[in-house]
């Protein structure tokens, strides 16, 4: 039993790095990080509520790029060990078929929460800067969910963000190419894996010095809608990871980002198609009560999305429904990979 | 492999897992429901509307990819209305409505350009669904997916009152009555039937009573004894004008939306100002018709409303002195409105509280008479009008008084009467060479006129009765002469006895907005 723990771990450790250092993987995650870059620019164009629309749009990417990171890291985790039959050396070690999917998951989940999370900075400081921008002089500062608490006045750029955002990623960049160049590792998982520190330390910097970068009473704090938005945003990725994971103990990566993404659009589908006023009333109907309980087997993503609370003024989910969503999310991840070790251990190697 | 304990324990977790998913996804779904105020806009009670389930996928799905197409379609939706083509103009605001639904501003697009600009490009018969069809479309899924926006609330507003209840569009007269009749219940039906029309009809427009009874109670009280919803005429947009625009203003201040929140208290004004010029309903003896003529019972909803304002903006002088200005005109309305109800006196003591509330010598000042005169003709003076715009201005007020006198509204034909007596005195005395004829003269000519078209026709025959018992002394002499004898303006539709009541009152030549007897022909 005491070699279970470091099997596992080596399993999780592989696979978090084979998914990290996947060309693709970088640039799904290098393609995120120029979207939210871009995002206050482009919300310049929409017309009205700039920040509210960043947001919403910031969020949205979050949970698509999430989605699409997941299948890549996940799409072919375990059917590619069989297929190689590498599974064959590894499941004659002391770890059972259903650690092993569990080892999997585990290794994806870290790689997405490490994306996550870098995306999760760069769309906090896309939506400083586009309150600096001056997009949205009115709720510059004074949306009631935070802001930075400083008043530059509008259109003036916003150096501590130019410095950790744009310059982290560069140094990260730089890094990544002289690790690659020195040492021969990978440049797509270097750039992803020096992105954390560095964009956790800009975090930092940012939320200490104002816009021009001066010092200020109280660190600066950020919009809890989107704080919120982030974690939820990686709660539901840790469902489709485990969709995913026990996706692919019997399909490639084909199927399993197709089944993936039906399983998202379902579990959009079926939140989105209640009635908000008859859910309020608690007179819903669902398609659930229509389908029988087969619903049950589909998570509700909306859940998880709280983009569109950016137009309600003063709305932000509380930590109570962030934890209960969490459990949520848990207790469909442990239904998948439950069905995942299942299969896996009654599938033929 | 066979099935082993193990099995059993990943089948029970599993099953355990699921349960509790279910479990939870109750409450979260109840608590995220909640954080979204449902639809309907109505302070304090939700009337319901569905989400669209496609965007409810679009929204959180469509990723970086949603702010580029929105904005192509946007750039695109806009070039397409400069240019004209507002119908493929507003199939790529639907479109940007299904990815954007949160943001205000696309409905207000959609629905002014469904309302103004596409009913603007129709003939004038052809315009009112459009109009309405904007209406809706801010109703239903711009208050379900923006309950709290005070733009779609002001847009709102600005359709009832000022585009279906307005005077600035020529079709108008087609608007209110369409607009009316969708409030008409079938007075055949049984109670029950009533009742549950009527409940339809306010779930449809989304009417919450209560909120009407509130508005009620603030804006009629001393006017109407227990003032409640049903002292409301839903049939006038003006209502619904009112009743949005004061929704709007219940929903929570957004710093983002002061200027909106500035035009709702605004636009609470101008629609009980609308109520208080032309409120009152009056159906035309004929059937599609209805005179619209001044509501006393909101000459203080006015004055209260305009006092909020003034307190809303106690510190802003521009906003003070246009709110006094407002004050005056009003004061000089209401005598106007007071002569038209046949209540001389009090309009005489509210045009000499006007004088005096203006300063200076009362020679310095006109008489009401003239203020009369010059509402009748809708010019600064006398001089700049011909001797046929008087004629034509008098023929007008003269089928107003028949007109009103056959509808059985004895105040309100004395009132027009009244107005068409001073006109005529002020006019002659003005221009001695080009007088006018005698109003009684011109009322029998009038009456032989419209008793021989009513005549012809069985359906129409008791009205030229009602005109004969009105003015008998039409019909007494051998006098035979036309209204076009004394250069009265004749209605154009001659041949349908109906057209007669489309033009007869004449209401619209009185007062700064529009007053008026109208139909459908």
């Amino acid at each position: 039993m005491s070699r279970i723990g470091p099997a596992f771990f080596a399993v999780a450790r592989n696979t978090f790095f084979e998914v990290v250092r996947q060309p693709a993987f970088a640039v799904v995650f290098v393609v995120t990080l120029a979207s939210f870059a871009a995002s206050p620019a482009l919300a310049l164009l929409t017309i009205g509520d700039e920040t509210q629309l960043l947001k919403d749009f910031g969020l949205s990417t979050l949970l698509l790029s999430g989605f699409v990171l997941t299948c890549l890291a996940a799409g072919n985790v375990v059917r590619r060990e069989i297929d190689d039959r590498t599974t064959l050396t590894l499941l004659a070690k002391p770890i059972s078929r259903d650690l092993f999917v569990f080892a999997k998951f585990a290794g994806v989940v870290l790689a997405v929460a490490v994306v996550v999370l870098v995306f999760g900075v760069s769309l906090l400081f896309a939506a400083r800067a586009a309150a600096d921008l001056g997009h949205d002089h009115a709720s510059h500062g004074d949306s009631g969910r935070g802001g930075h608490g400083h008043d530059h006045g509008g259109g003036a750029v916003d150096l501590p963000i130019l410095i950790g955002g744009i310059g982290g990623f560069v140094l990260a960049g730089l890094v990544a190419i002289v690790r690659a160049y020195r040492s021969g590792r990978s440049f797509a998982g270097g750039l992803v894996l020096w992105c954390v520190p560095i964009f956790t330390v800009a975090l930092i910097f940012v939320a200490v010095f104002g816009p021009d970068c001066e010092v200020g009473d109280a660190p600066v704090t950020f919009d809890p809608l989107l704080l919120h938005g982030i974690v939820l945003s990686f709660f539901a990725t840790t469902i489709f990871a485990a969709f995913a994971v026990c996706s692919s103990v019997w399909v490639g990566k084909g199927a399993t980002f197709c089944a993936t993404a039906a399983l998202f659009l379902l579990g959009l589908w079926r939140g989105g198609s209640s009635n908000v006023a008859e859910t309020a009333a608690g007179t819903e109907t669902y398609p659930a009560d229509a389908g029988g309980g087969l619903w049950s087997f589909v998570p509700d993503f909306q859940i998880f999305w709280v983009g569109d609370l950016a137009y309600t003024p003063e709305v932000v989910p509380d930590a109570v429904f962030v934890t209960r969503a969490g459990l949520y999310a848990v207790a469909f991840a442990v239904t998948f990979l439950a069905i995942g070790a299942l299969s896996l251990r009654h599938r033929s190697l | 492999m066979s099935w082993t304990r193990r099995d059993t324990v990943l089948s029970i977790v599993l099953v355990a897992s699921l349960v509790a998913a279910a479990f939870l996804r109750g409450g979260l779904v109840e608590e995220r429901a909640e954080l979204v105020p449902p639809g309907g806009g109505v302070p304090g009670e939700g009337v319901g509307g569905s989400s669209s389930a496609l965007a409810g996928v679009l929204s959180p799905a469509s990723g970086f990819f949603r702010p580029v197409a929105v904005n192509v379609l946007w750039l695109r939706s806009s070039a397409l209305r400069r240019q004209g083509q507002f119908f493929e103009s507003a199939s790529l605001a639907a479109a940007i409505a299904e990815l954007q639904p949160r943001l205000p501003s696309v409905w207000s697009f959609q629905a002014w350009n469904l309302s103004f600009n596409i009913a603007g490009s129709m003939p004038p018969r052809e315009r009112y669904p459009w109009v309405v069809e904007g209406i809706r479309l801010l109703r239903g899924p711009g208050l379900d997916y923006n309950p709290a926006s005070a733009g779609i609330y002001r847009d709102l507003s600005w359709f009832y009152f000022f585009k279906v209840d307005g005077f600035r569009d020529d079709a108008r007269l087609l608007y209110r009555f369409a607009f009316a009749k969708e409030f008409e219940i079938d007075a055949s039906l049984p109670p029950a039937e009533r009742r549950a029309a009527a409940r339809r009809l306010l779930d449809d427009w989304r009417i919450d009573t209560r909120f009407l009874d509130r508005l009620a109670q603030q804006y009629l009280a001393g006017e109407v004894p227990d003032a409640n919803a049903s002292d409301f005429d839903l049939r006038v947009a003006s209502t619904h004008g009112l009743y949005w625009a004061a929704a709007g203003l219940e929903q929570p201040e957004r710093p983002t939306e002061r200027w909106d929140r500035f035009l709702l208290g605004r636009y609470v004004v101008a629609s009980l100002d609308n109520l208080l010029d032309h409120g009152r309903m009056i159906r035309s003896p004929v059937r599609d018709a209805f005179a619209c003529v001044p509501d006393l019972r909101f000459r203080n909803a006015v004055s209260r409303a305009l006092d909020d304002e003034a307190e809303r903006y106690a510190d802003d002088e521009v906003i003070l002195s246009e709110i006094a200005a407002a004050r005056a005109q009003l004061r000089r309305r209401l005598a106007l409105f007071y002569v038209i109800w046949n209540r001389p006196q009090e309009a005489e003591r509210l045009w000499r509280e006007s004088v005096a509330a203006q300063g200076g010598a009362p020679e310095d000042h006109i008489s009401l008479e003239r203020f009369l005169s010059l509402q009748v003709i809708r010019s600064e003076d006398l001089e700049s009008t011909t001797r046929a715009e008087a004629a034509e201005r008098l023929g007008q007020l003269v089928r107003g008084v028949l007109g009103f006198a056959i509808a059985g509204q004895r105040d309100l034909a004395a009132g027009i009467h009244r107005i068409a007596t001073a006109f005529r005195a002020d006019w002659n005395r003005e221009n001695p060479s080009s007088t006018l004829p005698e109003v009684e003269e011109c009322i029998d000519a009038t009456a032989r006129h419209w008793d021989e078209l009513l005549s012809r026709d069985a359906e129409t025959q008791p009205l030229a009765e009602r005109v004969r018992t009105i003015a008998p002394a039409a019909f007494r002499g051998t006098d035979e002469r036309t209204p076009a004898d004394f250069g009265l303006r004749e209605p154009r539709d001659e041949s349908d006895p109906r057209g007669l009541f489309l033009f007869l009152p004449g209401l619209d030549s009185l007062g700064p907005r529009d007053a008026e007897i109208g139909g459908e022909r």
